[in-house]
């Protein structure tokens, strides 16, 4: 009589395989998920520090003006989606997918006064970007302290 | 079936180990942006404390800026309290620790050309700022980082301490600003003018050396600004000028110069021998000599008046106005016109030494006469009934004063021929005997810094004398100016104010280049110029401040404007604060400041080393500060200083100091070095 594997015991095999390859399946989508939310809010962190390297950069006085002379590119107040021309320039050609809102707040404290530069960035409406990433919405937040004249 | 089994294993190994990296990269995301939050947090805490350090260090109180000052070697720490309130909003959900301190790395007190600056306070070094802030969170763990920023310092006086009756020992960049008034290359310019310059009918200058015109109250002596008018002629043989005083001035700056010496019954009875037939009766006859000086000009109004009566005071100032014209021999000695309004003729002080030695610096001389009278004292004598009695004998008044002059015609006093006969005899007599004579003279030569002719050494001109040269009043300062080296110079004319220059805060090669920098902003109708220490601007066109667009221009802070071109003022300069001070300099070739406004409140200096320096002026001007020039005119032509273009002058007490150096302490923005480093856990 030939040794063999009953049909049961086949449908159990397949089954406990089946399960098991099933684990790894969701494993590897979790893992993929996290890595690309991990690419898309990394991007986004960029994206978000951006404006507060660029406004620390110009300094308080430049951006007491902002309201006479604005800067092209950095809209403060309004959504303000990367456009594609501009991002296959200036940024990675992914940058299309985001949208941008800089928001400026005057505070002072013992006599010294700055800019607190709040920026977020989330997904322009519903794309590769708002699937993948967990947080729809990375913010990131920045101080201009005002410099002294001599 | 092992095969099987082994792959499996395998693709759970793979998956897991996907898994783990992918979940990494997610957690390292996080971390991440908290590296990016901590490293923003630390930046924003050197830039807080940079921008804390600027605040403080424009205020002399303050630690900090005594910490730059005094090069304390202790570590100063600074609250950054605005970085600690935002740290939330840039972290949330971390705990934050923010720390920042500075330390003095190095102060250079010796230049890179290896000259000394004037005290060991003033120096350039650098400074750094150490910030450390941590982040602690439990999704991303613990992040630390560290910025050291290093950036260059300066501390450059504003104003040197100065003993108005000291002298200095060696060169300051700011020595110029001990004068309310300084004329580098006064004495040439009276020689060239025959001293109608400095003496005029109507005064150049109006000073006001003893009125604070912000708090309207008196200045303290020690803090006047003094007057130098020049040291020596260009050829170097007149090494003084005269200012002619008024009958009030002369009270204030002349020490009392009078004499009184008796004259016994037997020298009174040489001199009036008629007399001699009633000598038995005038046991107790006292004769006096009294000097005293009137100044080479005015009214001649007499130090006691009491004494005489209209018709004799009359008559001596007619005699004095007589000797005054036989001595003349020059016209520079002619001119009687009063001198610069040095003393406002209210100021009720009578004369100390330290009033002189306070104000003046330099020989500048006072001309006066000396005039000496003789009266017989009849009070004395037992019968004053036989006095009179004797006055009807003699048919002349005795009690009358006789003036004692060496020219003249004495015959307007009566017939005394016998007095002035025998007055010399006397007189030479009390020569012999080391005292100075009693006959009357013009007097030329009375000064703070008396020196008694060409071959005299500087060094020796160093006593205040009593008018009859006898007695020393006291020492006083003799003028002493330095090189850059700290060497003595022969005169004012062979130094310049700041010259060491390495202690600018700022430099620029174009005025535009000045005028767009952050120094000036506009407020309303008023320029608004910013200072803190010396500024230099190497472009050979002059300086415009202020314009029609302007209602002023306000000085905030304490500084200097040094241009090679000069200056052109075009708007009123003001001090936003009494605190606040400036100066402009103009050291070029040429340098010329031109006031085109009415008020000043500045130090004004234009000297180079052509010694043409000027300022000018179009229209009357108030100073309230100072005003230095090589020369008042570019040249003395004989024409006179042009009509209404008086200078009131007021010192901003502000420039002196008797106790202490002023300093002005600056930090450089640019880190010459900027580093962060960081730990996570």
């Amino acid at each position: 009589m030939t040794k063999g594997f009953s049909l049961v015991e086949v449908c159990v095999g397949m089954l406990l395989l089946s399960l098991t390859l099933f684990g790894f399946l969701r494993i590897n989508s979790f893992a993929s998920h996290s890595a690309m939310d991990a690419y898309y809010k990394f991007m986004a962190q960029q994206f978000a520090n951006e404006p507060i390297e660029v406004f620390r950069a110009m300094g308080y006085q430049r951006i007491k003006k902002l309201g006479e002379k604005p800067l092209p590119g950095y809209p403060i107040g309004t959504v303000d989606q990367i456009q594609e021309e501009v991002a296959g320039e200036r940024y990675p050609i992914e940058a299309a997918h985001f949208s941008r809102t800089i928001e400026l707040e005057e505070v002072e404290e013992g006599g010294v006064k700055g800019f607190l530069v709040k920026v977020s960035v989330f997904p322009s409406g519903s794309n590769k970007v708002s699937a993948w990433l967990v947080q729809q919405m990375v913010t990131a937040t920045g101080l201009v302290i005002e410099e002294v004249v001599w | 079936m092992i095969i099987f089994l082994c792959a499996i294993l395998a693709l759970a190994v793979l998956t897991t180990y996907f898994m783990f990296v992918t979940s990494n990269a997610q957690l390292q995301t996080n971390v991440l942006r908290m590296k990016g939050s901590c490293q923003f947090l630390v930046e924003n805490a050197v830039e807080e404390a940079y921008s804390r350090l600027s605040r403080a260090i424009i205020q002399p109180a303050s630690p900090e800026f005594k910490w730059f000052v005094d090069v304390s070697s202790s570590p100063l720490s600074i609250d950054t309290p605005l970085t600690a309130k935002v740290a939330s909003q840039v972290a949330p959900g971390a705990e934050c620790s923010i720390s920042v301190s500075a330390r003095i790395v190095e102060k250079r007190k010796i230049s890179s050309l290896g000259k000394k600056y004037s005290d060991d306070k003033e120096g350039l070094g650098s400074f750094e700022l150490n910030a450390v802030v941590t982040l602690q969170s439990r999704m991303a763990g613990k992040t630390v980082r560290r910025a050291i920023s290093h950036h260059d310092f300066r501390v450059a006086s504003v104003v040197n301490k100065r003993d108005n009756r000291k002298n200095r020992e060696l060169y300051t960049n700011n020595f110029i600003c001990d004068y309310v008034l300084f004329i580098r290359n006064g004495v040439q310019e009276f020689v060239e003018s025959d001293g109608k310059l400095l003496n005029r009918a109507e005064p150049l200058f109006k000073l006001n050396v003893d009125v604070d015109p912000w708090k309207n109250s008196k200045i303290p002596m020690e803090y006047f600004g003094k007057v130098f008018l020049g040291d020596r002629s260009a050829d170097g043989k007149l090494k003084h000028v005269f200012l002619n005083t008024t009958d009030e001035t002369f009270k204030t700056l002349v020490p009392g110069i009078g004499v009184t010496r008796i004259a016994q019954k037997d020298q009174c009875l040489q001199l009036f021998p008629l007399l001699e037939e009633y000598a038995d009766k005038l046991d107790g006859l006292v004769g006096y000599y009294m000097g005293n000086a009137l100044p080479a000009r005015g009214d001649y109004i007499l130090p006691t008046p009491g004494l005489f009566t209209p018709d004799q005071v009359e008559k001596l100032q007619s005699r004095a106005r007589k000797l005054a014209e036989a001595q003349f021999t020059s016209d520079l000695e002619r001119n009687l016109d009063p001198g610069l309004g040095i003393i406002p003729p209210d100021i009720g002080r009578g004369f100390s030494l330290e009033y002189a030695q306070s104000l003046l610096e330099g020989d500048i001389r006072q001309r006066f006469f000396y005039n000496v009278h003789f009266f017989l004292d009849f009070m004395h004598i037992a019968d004053q009934e036989y006095v009179v009695e004797l006055n009807n004998k003699t048919k002349h008044d005795l009690e009358g004063h006789f003036p004692v002059v060496e020219v003249g015609n004495p015959s307007e006093m009566g017939d005394f021929s016998a007095f002035y006969e025998e007055f010399p005899k006397l007189d030479d007599k009390w020569i012999q005997d080391g005292n100075y004579s009693l006959r009357g003279t013009y007097e030329d030569w009375f000064s703070l810094y008396h020196y008694d002719g060409d071959g005299m050494e500087p060094t020796k001109i160093n006593h205040l004398y009593r008018g009859d040269k006898s007695g020393i009043l006291g020492e006083v300062v003799l003028p002493a100016f330095y090189s850059p080296d700290h060497e003595r110079c022969e005169s004012a004319k062979n130094t310049l104010p700041l010259q060491l220059y390495e202690l600018y805060s700022s430099t620029f090669k174009t005025t535009q280049a000045f005028y767009s920098s952050s120094y000036f902003r506009t407020e309303g109708t008023e320029l608004i110029l910013s200072l803190n220490g010396p500024i230099l601007i190497r472009s050979s066109q002059p300086i415009i401040l202020g314009g029609p667009a302007y209602s002023a221009v306000r000085i905030e802070g304490r500084g200097s404007i040094v241009a090679k071109g000069g200056f052109k003022i075009l708007s009123p300069i003001l001090k936003r604060e009494n605190y606040n001070s400036l100066v402009l300099f103009a050291i070029g070739e040429g340098s010329v400041i031109s006031l085109e406004t009415e008020l000043v409140e500045a130090g004004l200096v234009a000297v180079n080393n052509s010694l043409n320096g000027r300022i000018v002026n179009e229209q009357p001007v108030t100073i309230r500060g100072f005003y230095a020039c090589d020369r008042m005119l570019p040249s003395w032509n004989g024409a006179d200083w042009p009509a209404n273009q008086q200078i009131e002058l007021y010192y901003d007490p502000g420039f002196k100091s008797p106790v202490e150096t002023l300093y002005t302490v600056g930090i450089s923005r640019a880190p010459v070095l900027y580093r962060i480093t960081g730990d996570d856990e």
